[in-house]
């Protein structure tokens, strides 16, 4: 059942001229990232004199990075589209009187998106890949990096969904994601003002466990925050997104 | 003896705060065919969206096959058993009719086996042979209308909910879906069809129910219902 709901979403995604337009969009941007942080780097290191020195940590980190913000940014919306779109065109009546639970609608239309996201990651590394003829790349910060990269997002997404569930207006629905994903980013900022809860707030930011997978560091406390996450707003959209109607 | 197939106790309906259905008590039983009939804002679509388990019952009970909505498990096992067409075509403009239809009847858990002779079947029926590659967003009113009932019988439902199913049919269209339900009628599946225009279901029909402030108010025979026709008074506003 929830394979046959992943088919459809991805096709309509794919089958969504606006989808093609922003990868495109997002493809652009990234390779413009890319192309500034190259030139950083090769004027780094002629003031260096030191051949090869830190590609990774200097190009590929960051271009990750920019990708993930980009993509964090893109995400309230893509919510909003997947439920939020459904509840206004009414679609979401065939999933009402349909035999199936609200968390094989959440994980399907999740997982959806996920594939997407991670097609999108296959093609934009392609552009990292393309200096391995003059540099040389540390394969597992690489690695580290888009596995991190992928958690956030996942953790992301899910917190949007969970906001989506609640909203039948796309534009309140952007907006409410939105700023729950800069509410879980700012914990990290405001840990500093906070003193003995520093600790605590810290390690509840968004970005911070992303932070050690683009370092190369892969750890089990971030992985567990980022699935535990995932999780549990995965599990607070499921009991939300069929009683839509309901209370109606 | 009959089969109670749906049950209302006492069931009372709100949209928000606003009471829509109050108190209702009525049985139906298994393989009958009924037209709810009121004004606009009487209550039929909730009334249906409520059989169908998308509105929650404010009060009272509301028992389908002696399953409650209320619990996850029984709601699937109603849910298995159940075609609802919406008053609106719930369709996705990018899809195929073949496609939807065959979304459609994996929601519904048919096997797969079975999903494209059960597709081809009721393509047939509806007459949808020839729009079956067209994507939905480039169809007519009437043809999404035919692509809705398609949805709602692929799975040869035992209870049948049809909102104004005969809504942007043209008169020959009409007479074939009414053909259809009697078709349905005779193989024992229960059906409701909510609609204005009563004319069309009154011959399929055991009998009427009509909605009106907020409770169903008299319970008319088909015979009740002609004269009624014939003599054009009482259900004008329906009209």
């Amino acid at each position: 059942m929830i394979s046959s709901i992943i088919r459809h979403e991805l096709r309509l995604i794919m089958f969504n001229r606006r989808t093609w337009y922003c990868l495109a969009a997002i493809y652009s941007l990234q390779a413009l990232i890319f192309n500034w942080l190259l030139q950083k780097y090769l004027l780094n290191q002629t003031m260096l004199d030191t051949a090869n020195f830190g590609l990774t940590e200097e190009v590929i980190h960051p271009f990750y990075a920019w990708y993930a913000l980009l993509i964090l940014l893109s995400l309230p919306m893509i919510a909003a589209q997947s439920i939020c779109a459904e509840k206004i065109n009414k679609t979401m009546v065939n999933y009402y009187c349909t035999p199936i639970t609200g968390m094989q609608v959440v994980l399907a239309k999740f997982f959806a998106i996920v594939i997407t996201i991670i097609f999108l990651s296959a093609l934009l590394s392609i552009i990292p890949l393309s200096i391995l003829h003059a540099g040389r790349i540390d394969w597992g910060q690489l690695a580290a990096s888009i596995l991190g990269v992928q958690l956030m997002l996942c953790a992301a997404l899910a917190i949007s969904f969970a906001i989506t569930c609640y909203m039948r207006n796309i534009i309140r629905s952007n907006l409410l994601a939105f700023l729950a994903l800069v509410f879980f980013v700012l914990l990290e900022w405001a840990a500093q003002y906070t003193g003995p809860y520093a600790i605590f707030l810290q390690n509840f930011g968004l970005l911070a466990p992303l932070k050690n997978f683009l370092a190369g560091v892969i750890n089990l406390q971030s992985l567990a925050y980022y699935l535990l996450l995932t999780i549990t707003f995965i599990w607070v959209a499921s009991k939300r997104i069929l009683r839509g109607d309901l209370d109606a | 003896m009959q089969t109670e197939i749906i049950s209302l106790q006492g069931l009372e309906l709100r949209l928000g705060n606003k009471p829509i259905l109050d108190s209702i008590e009525h049985v139906i039983y298994a393989g009958e065919c009924i037209a709810l009939i009121g004004a606009n804002g009487s209550g039929k679509t909730t009334l249906l969206r409520a059989l169908a388990g998308i509105t929650r019952p404010h009060n009272g009970q509301l028992r389908v096959n002696g399953l409650d909505y209320q619990k996850l498990q029984q709601a699937l096992q109603i849910k298995r058993n159940l075609g609802y067409a919406p008053d609106q075509p719930p369709i996705y403009g990018n899809d195929s009719v073949f496609r939807y239809l065959q979304f459609m009847a994996q929601l519904r858990g048919m096997p797969k086996a079975s999903i494209a002779g059960s597709i081809k079947e009721v393509l047939e029926i509806f007459d949808l042979d020839a729009q079956r590659n067209s994507l939905l967003h480039t169809l007519s009113k009437g043809t999404l209308q035919r692509v809705n009932l398609a949805q709602a019988c692929i799975h040869k439902p035992k209870l049948l909910l049809l909102d104004e199913p005969t809504n942007a049919l043209d008169t020959e269209q009409c007479a074939s879906l009414v053909t259809f339900l009697q078709t349905l009628r005779a193989q024992g599946t229960t059906i409701i069809i909510a609609s204005h225009h009563y004319t069309a279901v009154v011959p399929i029909c055991d009998y009427m129910l009509k909605l009106s402030a907020g409770s169903l108010q008299k319970i008319l025979t088909p015979l009740t219902a002609q004269e009624i026709l014939q003599t054009n008074d009482q259900l004008n506003y329906t009209a």
